[in-house]
């Protein structure tokens, strides 16, 4: 295990800059999660760590030690690729104890090593079996348990899950965030399903175009991001634009296109001015008009799509435009298509920026 | 870590600036691994191939420059002069019509070898390479002994056909034995690759079987045809033996390209021994002359088909459903086949086969040369075992430098660079390499040193393009794993790389060892005293001394070489159809 700290990593591909100055530090013992969009520098950000790539500047330090320079072989850091690469003419057995064996240990001690691991991920009834013999599920298991026979200090995952499907990818990420807890390894793990992101991450790491734009919590990104960049990407939202007026301590009202809203308040976000408002689909629930059951606008529901837990409402507001909103089905069966509803906003929920300068569209856009 | 299974003592940390004290193998490793051990390592293989092979090869282009005064000394001789153009003109237009031919008969048997499921179908197969085992001058003599009017030869198996005696229709027929399994192969090779459902999403959209196989799958392998090609017609351009072989027993009075090689290089050696060096320098001259026109045209020919493939809309965007449905039912399928099967028995397999029914008619050689022939069957295997060995060595290391370079534009120049003595004709390659070494006489003072060097300019392509096939399909991130994982170059090598590429690389060396053993042209141009097989075969049917010509010890010669190389090719077949099912 290591603390490794990023200073200031760069790198570009011709013209394309796929790292810009990235500063990142992980703990020892951190299960940290890059999250962007594809072609936002995530891999190249995974292989610059595992000496892959040779940064254009910048430092990777690992515990004190500055390992930019190192070969891969020398790094203790060992990288599992979106497609697994196993090596497809040795047996699990052999893959799994391939480290440990290139490095010269005791026979008696590689054995150890590779049967406590293929123990682990429940493969060691097939270790004598050839990788394309293994499902999605188990060959995703055995380059899991060949990287962590590799003893390394950091473990390097590129899209661990991606090549699984829909329902396997759900029920291995549980499984795939215990094991490495067990270990407790220091991970960085890339992805762009920000699902899977909130899931499994101690922190999460957002890159946009090669920058690191936010780092923290996961509950935190999701719940406070930073800019409206974030926040749409860790879930559809819905912007309106708003003027700001004074409020409590910890709430600021707004008023958007005639309708009075509470939001909580942030700092950089002015009191008194244009600001950007916009809340997630998911956390706007829909209500009969009648009900009057709290803060939000009125509409009428001109699409509705069934989506089993869920239900999608395309809605149109008479004073903030189109929204999306997306209740729990229990809760919202009732809405059909043409009906008037209330569309609830609770204040927790909305999220308040400065206007952005380049507008909302360029904020947004994902390369 | 958090496992107790960790042992904290056996982990290597040499980053750490306190490696613990390494066995002599580890630092060994260690040194080898060294980043500036690979770079000279890999220096080292590049320079080899430049030097080596590509040097020698190219070095008449530059000797035609140098020694310009006697060269045109060789264009205002008429007889020398007026040589030249019909033999080059007999070589390129040979090569064309059978490149032709073959591709038109070729395509059919492709379809028919990987679309169908038929039984025995790895012995057709088989049936398809088969006259690769056979030298090419012995294909010359039993070419003609089925087709050619001669009368060099007095006894006749029965079923000969006889029916010509015209120097460009015999050397026709001799290639498309020579060059057909080429055809089929790369053809074979590229259709596996090319997914059946394209083929099935166009007849579900309601194109025939006819339409959807011309309008899809054919564009598709356009690179595939353009390999093809560039085999047979650098085999076509090539081959001294068999048609040295074929146009002596006919009496022709024009010669090809590497006939006419052949000729003034005899010439050059009958003036010399008779004392008239100024002639045997003409003749020298000459024949650079010739090896350098051949050489700028088939690289003009690489480099066009190349282009062409790429541009020429081969195949028509237009449809005609009807005709096109029409034929791609009833009787018409059948046809096809018939014609890819026909071609194959008539063309390809009875001419080449011929042979053996002479060695039952004639009567038997009373004091065949035995001891000549296993002498020369040592050397063959010698010269062909060391150069595939040099090839070995240096050729995967060229290969993994050209598909895992760092350098993307040094990698795709050497690939374009190894396809160079592949295309030149083994003759012009020889001239070309006996003028170069001869040149370096000291450093290289043994005959048969000279021979296997040039047999390392010509079968060094075959090791390089299968490993650089076989690289091109693994993915590089199995390797960058590996090295994450703690494995050093040479270990990723060694237990990674080598163990998926190895049966592509055994091919590749089978291929390299018995184009080897059946190679006529450029052992002649470059030996003096060297005899290997396909020499001693072609030297048996066409020695001047009509009381020295001995065809049957020759067909039985070949015989015993069948036996050998027809082993060889079993065996690349084994490995290569393993390949497939481990897949």
């Amino acid at each position: 295990m290591a603390e490794v700290s990023l200073e200031g990593l760069s790198k570009s591909f011709g013209p394309k800059r796929a790292l810009r100055d990235v500063d990142l530090r992980i703990a020892d013992g951190e299960y940290l999660v890059v999250l962007g969009p594809s072609g936002a520098g995530k891999t190249t950000l995974l292989r610059t760590i595992a000496g892959l790539l040779d940064p254009d500047a910048g430092r990777i330090v690992m515990d004190g030690r500055d390992v930019t320079r190192f070969p891969p072989d020398e790094r203790q850091v060992a990288y599992m690729p979106q497609v697994y690469s196993l090596f497809p003419q040795l047996t699990v057995w052999e893959n799994t104890s391939f480290s440990p064996s290139v490095k010269g240990w005791p026979p008696s001690e590689r054995d150890l090593l590779a049967r406590e691991m293929l123990t682990m991920v429940h493969l060691i009834e097939r270790r004598d079996a050839l990788p394309r013999e293994l499902s999605g599920g188990m060959q995703q298991r055995c380059a899991l348990a060949r990287a962590l026979a590799a003893d390394a200090e950091v473990l390097l995952l590129d899209e661990p899950l991606r090549a699984l499907d829909a329902r396997l990818r759900i029920e291995l990420r549980g499984e795939l965030r215990g094991l490495i807890r067990h270990v407790g390894t220091t991970t960085i793990h890339v992805t762009h399903d920000q699902e899977e992101a909130l899931t499994v991450a101690d922190r999460i790491a957002v890159l946009r175009e090669g920058e690191l734009v936010e780092v923290g919590p996961s509950e935190r990104v999701y719940l406070q991001p930073s800019s409206p960049f974030v926040a749409n990407f860790l879930g559809e939202m819905n912007f309106f634009e708003a003027r700001s007026f004074g409020g409590e301590d910890h709430s600021v009202r707004l008023v958007a296109g005639g309708t009075n809203l509470l939001a909580g308040a942030r700092e950089g976000v002015p009191r008194d001015g244009t600001v950007l408002a916009g809340i997630r689909a998911e956390a706007c629930d829909v209500a009969p008009l009648e009900w009057a059951a709290g803060q939000g606008v009125e509409g009428v529901v001109k699409r509705r799509l069934f989506m089993g837990r869920r239900i999608s409402l395309e809605i149109e507001s008479p004073t903030l435009g189109p929204l999306k909103a997306k209740p729990l089905a229990s809760r919202a069966l009732w809405a059909k298509e043409g009906e008037r509803v209330h569309v609830l906003m609770p204040a927790d929920f909305i999220l308040v920026f400065p206007m952005p300068k380049g507008g909302v569209a360029a904020a947004l856009e994902v390369e | 870590m958090g496992s107790d299974a960790s042992p904290p003592e056996a982990r290597t940390t040499p980053a750490a600036g306190h490696p613990p004290p390494a066995s002599l193998g580890a630092r060994m490793l260690r040194l080898v691994s060294h980043r500036w051990s690979l770079r000279a390592w890999y220096a080292g293989i590049v320079a080899f191939f430049l030097l080596m092979v590509l040097l020698p090869t190219l070095y008449v282009l530059g000797y035609v420059v140098r020694f310009w005064s006697s060269v045109s000394a060789v264009l205002s001789d008429p007889g020398m002069s007026g040589a030249i153009l019909p033999a080059l003109g007999l070589s390129f237009g040979v090569a064309g019509t059978v490149a032709a031919l073959d591709l038109l008969a070729g395509l059919p048997l492709a379809w028919l070898i990987v679309r169908k499921e038929f039984r025995g179908k790895s012995w057709f197969n088989t049936l398809v390479d088969s006259p690769l085992a056979v030298t090419t001058g012995g294909l010359g003599f039993s070419v003609v002994l089925f087709w050619g009017l001669t009368s060099s030869i007095s006894q006749f198996p029965p079923g000969r056909l006889g029916l010509t005696g015209n120097p460009f229709l015999i050397l026709v027929f001799l290639h498309l034995t020579t060059t057909f399994p080429y055809m089929v192969r790369s053809l074979a090779a590229i259709l596996e690759e090319i997914d059946i459902e394209y083929e099935n999403a166009a007849r579900a959209a309601g194109a025939s079987r006819l339409t959807a196989a011309r309008t899809i799958t054919l564009p598709m392998f356009r690179s595939g045809m353009a390999t093809g090609l560039l085999l047979v017609l650098a085999k076509a351009l090539s081959d001294t033996g068999g048609a040295f072989t074929a146009l002596t027993l006919i009496n022709s009075p024009v010669m090809n390209g590497t006939g006419l090689i052949q000729t003034w290089k005899t010439g050059a050696s009958t003036a010399l021994g008779a004392g008239n060096p100024v002639l045997a320098n003409q003749y020298d001259a000459g024949l650079a002359l010739v090896s350098a026109l051949m050489i700028v045209l088939s690289l003009a020919l690489l480099v066009g088909v190349k282009f062409l493939a790429v541009r020429l809309k081969v195949p028509l965007k237009r449809v005609w459903p009807r005709s096109e449905r029409r034929m791609s039912q009833g009787p018409y399928p059948k046809l096809r086949n018939a014609w890819g099967l026909g071609f194959l028995v008539l063309l390809i397999l009875l001419p080449s086969f011929f042979f053996l029914g002479f060695l039952v008619v004639a009567t038997p050689t009373q004091n065949f040369d035995w001891g000549g022939f296993w002498n020369a069957v040592g050397v063959s295997f010698l010269i062909g075992g060391v150069a595939t060995g040099i090839d070995l060595t240096t050729g995967v290391p060229l290969a993994i430098l050209i598909t895992r370079g760092r350098m993307r534009r040094l990698g795709k120049v050497l690939d374009a660079l190894v396809n160079i003595p592949y295309i030149v004709p083994s003759a012009a390659l020889g001239i070309s390499l006996s003028l170069f070494w001869s040149s370096q006489r000291a450093i290289v003072p043994a005959d048969i040193v000279l021979v296997t060097l040039a047999h390392v300019a010509f079968t060094f392509p075959f090791v390089v393009r299968n490993a650089v096939g076989a690289l091109e399909q693994l993915d590089p991130a199995t390797e960058e794993t590996a090295r994450t994982l703690g494995a050093k170059p040479v270990q990723v090598f060694r237990r990674v790389l080598f163990p998926a590429i190895k049966p592509a690389i055994l091919a590749g060396s089978i291929m390299a060892f018995t184009r080897s053993l059946g190679e006529t042209g450029a052992t002649l141009a470059v030996s003096t005293s060297t005899k290997t097989i396909p020499i001693l075969i072609v030297n048996w049917i066409t020695s001047k001394n009509l009381a020295l010509r001995d065809y049957y010890g020759a067909a039985l010669a070949q015989l015993a070489l069948l036996i050998v190389s027809f082993a060889a090719i079993l065996a690349m077949r084994l490995v290569v159809e393993r390949r497939r099912r481990h897949g």
